[in-house]
């Protein structure tokens, strides 16, 4: 089972998410669970590649190496590959979705790899592609999954990248979801995203309007480096008065909040676990 | 010097051999404390705790705290020495005052683990309003232990008078000439688990938790405590260290030993990872106070030729301290 699998059900793949990946290995098992939601609830899978590359015909056997008929379900038409070249046009991603959802009953999910994006659109336009698409899901019965590769994003593009999908994080160790106003947080938060997670934070704190609730109980580790981002990445917001709330986090992991000292920072309450 | 007017860590060392001494050295000096409505706290053991509160008539104001030595692990306690030091200035309060009877141990192990925190005080908590009066009964105390005390008190107390301690030592110096552990011969046989570069710090915390749960009788909290220990030494090679950073993990029933080793040269401060921070920031080195806190043991060395190796160890005998107050 994948980091991933492990979550999906508590934490869904629906609405705008970031797949960020270290191989190819954990980016094709976690895009095999996202298509295998899709297909099992009827909707319509849009996939942005061409078919007749070797990316494409990788993720065909992908799929088929993780249990997916995917040959029936392109035969049957839940499943289609697009273009980078049509869709990363103006109003292509509008587009292909009105369309899709026309034949689909049940609402549609469409993803893209940073990859194929970069080379149709420059990084500028990718930004914008990113709102464009942020924008539909809010408007339509769309999840998006945007695969990036971890390493390739770091400094503003990190940044860029969390405040657009805040919400919506898959990366090996840590997953975000909305619940509510807060934002629940899940996984282990060590080196490995500590970056990631600070960039998160500032966004959320952004978005926050005074108050930042953070879901913590399916946080089952959470390091000095992490804790060192829940700090900085909510500094800013505290210092103007803003509160953060740490909910519920696993029995180790506020032993070792309380240990760090953060449940005496200020404008920081930790709100134990039932 | 008049103690009460030092502001400051005032930590002061005092032998006594009768009851009759125990009693000039302590219970005047608890008494003054409650005078002044200051924060009295009595850390002995419990003949002596009984002695006192009936010298002081059970006075309510009291706070008896566990021993130093008895419970958790000693930079916890420096930990929770500040805690408490933060909690009470926060109150208002104006000074806490202490009397200690540490027991450090009954073995040469023992002692040398516990003596870093009578020597580290004196810096960890020098920002802080404790007058502190450690109290030793040479009677019962191991020589070695009450040389060890002459060492680390910048002063010494009789009945009449306090004095400059002149063989006092610096936290630094003490620290750095306490004899290494001994070589583990568990670190002798074939390791449990091996890792010779460490890329994913999620997959070390699975094996060694494995490893740790399913060969030895430590308790789970300290499993966890140990593999979160484990984590930051493993994030300073990564970071700070040259890599490949390895990790070898030996498992006995009555303990479990980690070995982090990288090619570089490592740190050489003694104090490193003694000290406890402000509780504002998350600092450099916050990472190997907070793996201190959470192993019995911490060791680092560079072998000439052989890179810079942490050991840690953590044993199923240490008891937990209180829960967090």
């Amino acid at each position: 089972m994948t980091f991933g699998e492990e979550f999906h059900t508590a934490l869904g793949w629906d609405g705008h998410q970031l797949l960020l990946h270290k191989t190819e290995t954990q980016r094709l098992a976690e895009l095999a669970a996202w298509v295998r939601d899709g297909l099992d609830r009827n909707e319509k899978v849009v996939y942005v590649q061409d078919s007749r590359s070797d990316e494409g015909f990788g993720v065909l056997v992908a799929l088929a190496e993780h249990g997916i008929d995917i040959e029936a379900a392109i035969s049957g038409g839940q499943f289609e590959f697009v273009a980078p070249g049509e869709f990363f046009t103006p109003g292509g991603p509008s587009r292909r979705v009105e369309r899709a959802l026309a034949t689909s009953g049940a609402g549609v999910r469409m993803s893209t790899e940073a990859c194929a994006m970069s080379r149709a659109a420059s990084a500028g336009m990718c930004e914008k592609f990113e709102r464009v698409v942020e924008e539909l899901c809010r408007r339509y019965p769309l999840s998006a999954l945007c695969q990036y590769e971890q390493q390739a994003l770091s400094g503003t593009s990190l940044r860029e990248a969390a405040e657009i999908h805040v919400a919506g994080i898959r990366s090996p160790q840590l997953h975000t979801a909305r619940e509510g106003a807060g934002l629940v947080l899940a996984g282990e938060l060590d080196l490995a995203n500590g970056e990631l997670l600070a960039a998160l934070l500032g966004a959320a704190c952004e978005a926050a309007n005074g108050h930042l609730v953070l879901g913590m109980r399916q946080v089952t580790f959470l390091g000095v480096v992490a804790a060192r981002a829940l700090v900085e990445g909510t500094q800013r917001f505290r210092d103007q008065g803003g509160q953060v709330m740490l909910v519920a986090p696993p029995a180790n992991t506020e032993w070792f909040l309380r240990a760090l000292g953060i449940d005496r920072m200020a404008h920081v309450a930790l709100e134990e676990g039932g | 010097m008049v103690g009460s007017e030092v502001d400051g860590y005032l930590h002061e060392v005092a032998f006594y051999s009768a009851d009759a001494e125990l009693f000039s050295l302590a219970v005047p000096f608890l008494a003054d404390g409650l005078d002044r409505h200051e924060t009295v706290v009595i850390a002995c053991s419990e003949s002596v705790t009984a002695l006192l509160t009936d010298a002081l008539g059970r006075d309510e104001r009291l706070v008896v705290a566990p021993r130093i030595g008895t419970v958790g692990r000693p930079v916890e306690a420096i930990a929770r020495a500040q805690q408490m030091l933060l909690r009470e200035t926060a109150a208002g309060v104006s000074r806490v005052r202490l009397v200690g009877e540490p027991r450090l141990g009954a073995t040469s192990e023992e002692w040398t683990w516990w003596s870093p925190f009578e020597a580290v005080v004196n810096q960890a908590l020098a920002p802080y309003p404790l007058w502190g009066r450690c109290i030793y009964d040479t009677r019962r105390q191991p020589v070695q232990v009450l040389r060890m005390s002459e060492r680390t008190h910048p002063y010494v107390v009789t009945p009449d008078a306090r004095i400059v301690n002149p063989s006092y030592v610096e936290p630094a110096e003490f620290v750095r000439a306490l004899p290494a552990f001994g070589p583990d011969p568990l670190a002798q046989t074939t390791p449990a688990a091996h890792v010779t570069a460490v890329e994913d710090l999620a997959a070390i915390r699975r094996l060694t938790t494995a490893v740790a749960l399913s060969e030895t009788a430590v308790p789970e909290r300290a499993v966890a405590e140990f593999v979160f220990a484990l984590t930051e030494v493993a994030t300073n090679g990564l970071l700070h260290g040259v890599g490949p950073v390895g990790l070898r993990v030996w498992a006995a029933p009555d303990r479990v030993v980690a070995d982090v080793t990288d090619h570089g040269s490592g740190f050489d401060d003694p104090l490193a990872g003694y000290l406890p921070f402000a509780t504002e920031r998350i600092d450099p080195g916050h990472g190997l106070w907070m793996a201190r806190r959470f192993c019995d043991h911490l060791d680092a060395e560079c072998r000439p030729g052989g890179g810079f190796t942490v050991r840690l160890v953590t044993t199923q005998a240490t008891p937990a301290p209180p829960a967090m107050c």
